[in-house]
């Protein structure tokens, strides 16, 4: 048998851990409430997507809701750790019933941290602002 | 306002078993059970072949988000599914393949799904047919494909009896337990060696994580042994600097790490690996062989792309999809189109690792197409995906890593998610840790439930 050849040692470190010392997003504190409201009303409305040729596009609260609810896809990425529709069985922090604005906000708060390394972090920043108040809404919606 | 913590231990109830360093008990699979809804507007047969973590999950997501008019028949020919996932703690002995064994059942009873046990042996893309060995035929309107991989024999080891006794247990079940035996059998002066496929291959950081569980394992039973990893790719292909750490500060002196050690051939008698790299014996071998698309998929003509990005022919091992809907893409390699079918899971090639919490994540992209299409709407157009993934370390820490990804309609892929600040939605764990090692098994724990329950 040969000598083997002994870990060479590249450091190869990923852009995310040295790069989000830029600041923050500056848009979240400013537009939170008009986004909120946006949302909302959008969600109210058209919390089931159109669905053509079914009639009626269904609304919030019927036993058979019809079409797809906004942000329920973007939602069950959440769903692997913290349970089927944000209810966990001893995992993770329940997310359904939270509402909306505290699961976006909590998640840009973590996506701004620069000091610690949780998994959250990378989690947060993997999403639009838009797309943080959909699936916040849809964990809103499962009381 | 307060700042949650989403992923802290709730109330700190510490299990306490993995610091005991004894065996886990049988992880249950029981979590929330979502409602089937009488009418989503969509309707049809779906066939789902394969319940591995792609397939399962398909499955319930198919009917939750479908409802009742959506009929969902799963077609396994295995009576349990074993997780790959948590296999490599057989390994060291805290966990066993029994406590890591599933089957169907609550996916029949919460959600109505329709068991078949059998094996597939066609697909007739024109009538829409999946067709058994039993010669029984089911009708689908959406076929979903989730059948997993299988392995390339490596030559001098290309026999059955030969692949028991050097088992590559890159699918938990027997391989696992014998791999075990033989580390148990191991003396302090003794070597372990293992090798590591090309990429790609299921569970990029898997490889890593065994070569760090059984250096602790020995280190702490068998003082002296060593454990040498071979590795057919120029370097650590996932969680770089956590493994880094590991092999060269916390089992310095344990593991020897050998890249672009392109093995040759093994010799069953010398227990002897031929690599580009020399040769290495061992009074273990454990050869991890190149992975590729399982024969249904090249039965059934599906199997299309190298892996290779730029190269559509040659050595074809996967089957190219859209990671939009996961339907299949005639590339033009000769397999003709096949309308209706979904390919999800590791064979799958799409831009995603292969990984069991991946394919759960691809499935509800899936399901949430299928269930669009079937009510005549379009898919989501922006679908997101995430990879997150915990691996020991030694038998009480671990570390972690992630990523968020989102669609490349342009490619047809997805991609890592980057943000304005052009940082992407990627990372590791900053060091191995008990904390880490306890969220893992909460997150194991969870991902199952989501699956199987």
């Amino acid at each position: 048998m040969r000598n083997p050849r002994l870990l060479s040692l590249t450091i190869l470190c990923t852009a995310v851990l040295g790069g989000c010392g830029g600041g923050s997003d500056p848009i979240a504190a400013q537009s939170g409430a008009d986004t909120l409201a946006s949302v909302t009303a959008k969600s109210r409305e058209g919390r089931y997507s159109q669905t053509p040729g079914t009639g009626s596009g269904g609304s919030v609260g019927t036993a058979s809701p019809t079409g797809s609810p906004v942000g329920r896809l973007l939602a069950s990425n959440c769903f692997n750790c913290h349970g089927t529709d944000g209810r966990p069985n001893g995992g993770f922090d329940q997310l359904a019933g939270k509402s909306a604005s505290d699961i976006a906000n909590d998640l840009r708060e973590m996506a701004a941290k620069t000091d610690e390394g949780g998994i959250m972090r990378i989690h947060a920043m993997g999403y639009t602002d838009e797309q943080l108040w959909q699936l916040g809404s849809y964990f809103a919606s499962q009381r | 306002m307060e700042r949650r913590e989403f992923l802290r231990a709730l109330g700190g109830s510490a299990i306490g078993l993995a610091a005991a360093g004894g065996a886990f008990g049988e992880d249950s699979v029981t979590g929330y059970v979502a409602p089937v809804p009488a009418d989503t507007g969509a309707s049809g047969q779906v066939v789902v072949i394969g319940g591995g973590m792609a397939g399962a999950t398909v499955a319930k997501y198919l009917r939750v988000w479908g409802g009742a008019k959506v009929k969902v028949t799963l077609v396994e020919r295995e009576s349990v599914y074993v997780s790959n996932i948590m296999s490599n703690l057989v390994l060291n002995g805290s966990r066993t393949i029994s406590g890591l064994t599933y089957n169907w059942d609550k996916l029949a009873s919460n959600y109505g799904i329709d068991r078949v046990q059998g094996e597939v042996v066609g697909v007739d893309r024109t009538k829409h047919q999946v067709v058994l060995a039993t010669g029984a035929k089911l009708g689908y309107d959406k076929l979903v494909i989730a059948p997993g991989i299988d392995f390339d024999r490596i030559p001098g080891i290309d026999t059955d009896a030969l692949q028991a006794r050097f088992p590559h247990a890159w699918k938990a079940g027997a391989q696992t337990t014998t791999l075990r035996d033989q580390i148990r059998a191991m003396t302090s002066r003794d070597t372990f060696v293992m090798t590591i496929p090309k990429a790609p291959y299921r569970c990029p950081p898997g490889p890593y994580e065994r070569a760090c569980v059984v250096a602790d394992w020995l280190k702490r039973n068998r003082r002296g042994a060593q454990v040498i990893v071979l590795d057919e790719n120029a370097a650590i292909t996932a969680e770089t600097a956590s493994f880094e750490r590991a092999f060269t500060q916390t089992h310095a002196g344990v593991i020897t790490y050998v890249p672009n050690a392109i093995v040759n051939h093994i010799d069953p008698g010398s227990s002897t690996v031929f690599t580009a790299m020399g040769e290495f014996k061992g009074k273990v071998i454990n050869p991890i062989p190149r992975q590729r698309a399982p024969r249904l998929l090249y039965d059934v003509r599906l199997v299309n792309d190298t892996g290779v990005p730029g190269q559509t022919v040659g050595d074809v091992r996967w089957s190219l999809v859209d990671p939009k809907t996961y339907e299949f893409i005639d590339n033009g390699a000769g397999t003709g189109p096949a309308p209706d079918v979904h390919i999800i899971g590791d064979p799958a090639n799409h831009g995603l690792p292969k990984a069991g919490h991946v394919a759960n994540q691809e499935a509800k992209v899936c399901a949430d197409a299928i269930t669009r299409m079937l009510r005549g709407d379009l898919p989501d157009q922006n679908p997101v995906t995430n990879s997150a993934c915990y691996s020991p370390i030694t038998f009480e820490t671990a570390s972690w890593l992630t990523a968020v990804y989102r669609y490349n309609s342009g490619e047809r892929k997805m991609e890592t998610f980057r943000n304005d600040a052009n940082v992407l939605a990627a990372g590791e764990a900053a060091s191995a840790s008990k904390d880490n090692f306890e969220q893992m098994n909460k997150w194991f724990r969870q991902l199952m439930a989501d699956t199987y329950a």
